[in-house]
């Protein structure tokens, strides 16, 4: 990944980043050593289950952990290294050159202040040179672009519905111009109708401020038709990435074709699930976290975490794609059976 | 297996439907503040259903398909008298609900049970998983004494798949996860021996990978125990998968039902394709359809006149019901694309669009003349504003609607096509029923109430 950093096209830079949460026993590894890359303008979705780290990854690019947790590795934005930044300077970033959306724009949004307030504290904060006529423009067109006409601006929150509020928030974050954006599942609250309005708003803004967007979302549809490439999560751990056609049409990392199966869509005629649970992330499975799920899994996917393979766009963390392993490390795994129980 | 019901009430008459409905309002009445509480006044009200006919016949999956509004939810409740219909009648077997008593309802719910959306807010958290399912038998007065009781509930967890029992029965919620509360819960209403389960979103709350689980357990128990089910969902790949019969609602009306192969193979509600092309695919091939129903579910209390969908619909066309507060909305979609000096001048003439909502509306039959009063300046520049809209999106439903505009007395008068209101009817050489103007000749259909 070395040769991305050096290339100026490259808006964020993630190297083998880690979040962990101090917790009562051992931490909770919640991110635990993941490394991908934006360039401008690109959509990139972040897919998993409940729990797998996808949330605390957005968050934690942005700086906003809780206390009691620690962010490890490199994050490179703009050329600078984030993590070694002072935290004022830290500060400053957010907003101005990396934007976060929320999934609930019926929370985020005060309800004592109208939309127009909330664009002029926002702006007020991160721009304070512009003139107030200025900050106003600058709110109508971002609100102009996402289609709430201009005598909206003095309504408060409540008198906007719900895909109305998301468009606001989205407004909010567009207006200060960002290089880079967290959309952290933006459309799950949203009706289907609406969510395929904000999807499509997402697309057509690109054309207009091309933030850099990390999409995360737990619906493989959405990824489909939102994004250029996908990042798949399991467990803390990126173990699959790629242009989201390649991915699709081929997931190499077992864990990816068995979300993709058990996925229910139009075209679903049989229904397949994925045995178990994900795991603890205190204690996570030796070697590769996803062995005691996994329908191909072998000896050697306890012992040794597998190696990030590479195959044109798409790259993979799996044993299954790695050469010349011999015969005992290729023995495949005698797999317990999982009861129904034990599945989440 | 779960408790074996005794004998069924009566022999099905062939035919016989489990469940009828006919005519079914439920409204819900809206009092703004206290002061107009206290002094009455007429109360708005929200019509959640809004005349609704349909017929489950045992052992079918209807599902009841809709955005948040719809009022399939309200539906599905006064299908088990958990909410009281202003009128209409839910029959089943042969037998009225509407208008039972509390506890004349209480035995027929051990045959009516649900499944509600939130698996971790139909728990009690304080409850162990085997005293909740328990108390359903208690209540019921089935299988009395302890022994019996315990083993049906046993029977009931494994059923489900909470195998072994003994591992659950003293579990409390909070020590399950998702997918295995929504198990315990399924178990409690199965546990009862019913012959119909109202499942509402059982799986919408639910992880990806773990909603295919529950819809095969529903799936398994509709075979297993013959139950027969309304699947009330807003996600139509799932409803495609379980359903056999689908009913697609919009603001508490039915406006396609059908077969469900028959429905996602030739959907002909506008709402219908338009749901249907927004539902995300994982398939890179496909994206985003560019052409999407404008704005939201309107506000309810407050309906579109004509057909609800009417001020969204993609094919929308002359009849479809058109009324002054209409131009309000192709208003401010046109404000979003002009510059701010074209926006102010345009503002300032029709006061933020309010003057469309404030219209004199006068109906006669179904005819509308609407008389808008421009806020400054004189009514020929307003009729000049109008009719550049109307030059510039010719194609607009809303112009078909628009018969004349001319000024009239210091205002811009405006004629609209007389308004119908859909009904839902039978299309030819099929067995689905389609609420839209598109395929009834408005003429023929009845006029509205």
């Amino acid at each position: 990944m070395t040769e991305i950093r050096s290339r100026s096209d490259v808006v964020l830079d993630v190297q083998d980043m880690r979040v962990w949460y101090s917790s009562p026993g051992d931490p909770v590894r919640a991110v635990d050593g993941v490394t991908f890359a934006l360039r401008p303008g690109e959509v990139l979705g972040l897919v998993g289950e409940s729990g797998c780290g996808k949330s605390t990854l957005g968050r934690g690019l942005m700086g906003l952990v809780p206390r009691g947790a620690a962010i490890d590795g490199t994050i490179h934005f703009d050329g600078q290294d984030l993590l070694a930044l002072p935290r004022k300077e830290r500060e400053r970033l957010r907003g101005g050159g990396m934007g976060l959306i929320f999934q609930e724009p019926m929370t985020r949004l005060d309800p004592l202040m109208r939309v127009s307030e909330h664009f002029r504290e926002e702006l007020k904060a991160h721009e304070p040179k512009l003139s107030k006529q200025e900050a106003r423009n600058r709110g109508l067109d971002a609100l102009r672009s996402l289609g709430i006409p201009p005598t909206r601006y003095g309504n408060y929150p409540h008198e906007f519905s719900g895909g109305m509020r998301q468009r606001i928030m989205i407004a909010l974050a567009l207006a200060l111009r960002p290089k880079f954006i967290v959309a952290d599942e933006p459309t799950t609250a949203l009706d289907v109708l609406v969510e395929a309005q904000i999807l499509n708003i997402l697309k057509g803004i690109r054309e207009l401020y091309a933030p850099a967007i990390l999409l995360i979302t737990h619906n493989l549809g959405i990824v489909a038709e939102a994004c250029d490439r996908v990042a798949v999560m399991y467990a803390g751990r990126i173990v699959e990435q790629g242009t989201v056609r390649d991915v699709f049409a081929d997931p190499k990392h077992p864990y990816t074709q068995e979300l993709l199966r058990s996925t229910i869509s139009l075209a679903t005629r049989e229904l397949h699930s994925i045995p178990g649970a994900p795991p603890d992330l205190v204690s996570p499975p030796s070697g590769c976290r996803f062995h005691p799920r996994c329908p191909h899994a072998m000896q050697i996917c306890v012992d040794a975490l597998p190696p990030t393979v590479r195959d044109g766009s798409q790259q993979a963390e799996c044993w299954l794609l790695a050469s010349g392993l011999d015969e005992n490390a290729r023995r495949p795994l005698q797999r317990q059976e999982v009861s129904v129980a034990d599945e989440a | 297996m779960p408790t074996k019901p005794e004998a069924p009430a009566k022999p099905d008459a062939p035919g016989q439907p489990l469940v009828q409905v006919r005519g079914l309002h439920v409204d819900f009445a809206l009092r703004a503040n206290a002061v107009a509480r206290l002094i009455g006044g007429a109360a708005s009200m929200v019509h959640a259903v809004d005349g609704v006919d349909l017929e489950l016949a045992p052992g079918e999956v209807l599902g009841l398909v809709g955005e948040s509004g719809s009022g399939k939810s309200t539906l599905g409740r006064a299908l088990l008298g958990l909410v009281r219909p202003s009128s209409g009648s839910v029959t089943y077997r042969g037998r009225e609900l509407v208008g039972l008593s509390e506890s004349k309802l209480r035995p027929l719910r051990r045959k009516l049970q649900m499944v509600f959306q939130d698996p971790h807010a139909s728990l009690n958290p304080s409850m162990t998983i085997g005293r909740a399912i328990g108390d359903a038998l208690r209540i019921h007065h089935m299988h009395p004494g302890r022994e019996a009781r315990e083993q049906a509930v046993r029977d009931a967890l494994e059923r489900v798949g909470l195998a072994p029992a003994a591992r659950f029965v003293d579990k409390f919620p909070g020590e399950l996860s998702g997918g295995q509360k929504q198990r315990a819960v399924i178990a409690r209403a199965i546990v009862l021996g019913p012959e119909l389960l109202v499942a509402d979103e059982p799986i919408s709350m639910l992880d990806m990978s773990v909603r295919a689980k529950i819809l095969g357990l529903l799936d398994e128990l509709r075979r297993d125990l013959g139950l027969t089910y309304v699947y009330i969902t807003h996600d139509l790949a799932s409803a495609r998968f379980f359903c056999d019969r689908i009913a697609i609602m919009y603001l508490g009306k039915i406006v396609e039902t059908g077969p469900t192969e028959e429905i996602f193979s030739a959907p002909r509600h506008p709402y219908t394709k338009a749901l249907l092309d927004a539902v995300p695919d994982p398939d890179p091939s496909r994206s985003i359809p560019r052409e999407l129903p404008r704005g939201e579910v309107p506000d309810a209390a407050d309906p579109p006149a004509g057909c609800p969908f009417h001020p969204r619909c993609p094919r929308s066309f002359a009849p479809c019901g058109w009324q002054p507060r209409d131009l309000r909305m192709i208003f401010e979609q046109r404000w979003t694309g002009v510059d701010a000096e074209q926006y102010a001048a345009e503002a300032k003439l029709t006061a933020d669009g309010a003057i469309f909502d404030a219209a004199d509306d006068t109906t006669i039959g179904t005819d509308t003349t609407a008389t808008v009063r421009p806020a400054t300046g004189g009514p020929g520049e307003l009729l000049t504003l109008l009719q550049a809209e109307r030059d510039a999106h010719p194609d607009e439903g809303l112009w078909h609607g628009i018969t004349d505009m001319s000024v009239h007395e210091g205002a811009v008068r405006i004629e609209f096509v007389p308004r119908a209101t859909p009904a839902l009817l039978p299309v030819l050489d099929s067995a689905v029923q389609v609420s839209c103007h598109l395929y009834h000749d408005p003429d023929t259909t009845p006029a509205p109430r």
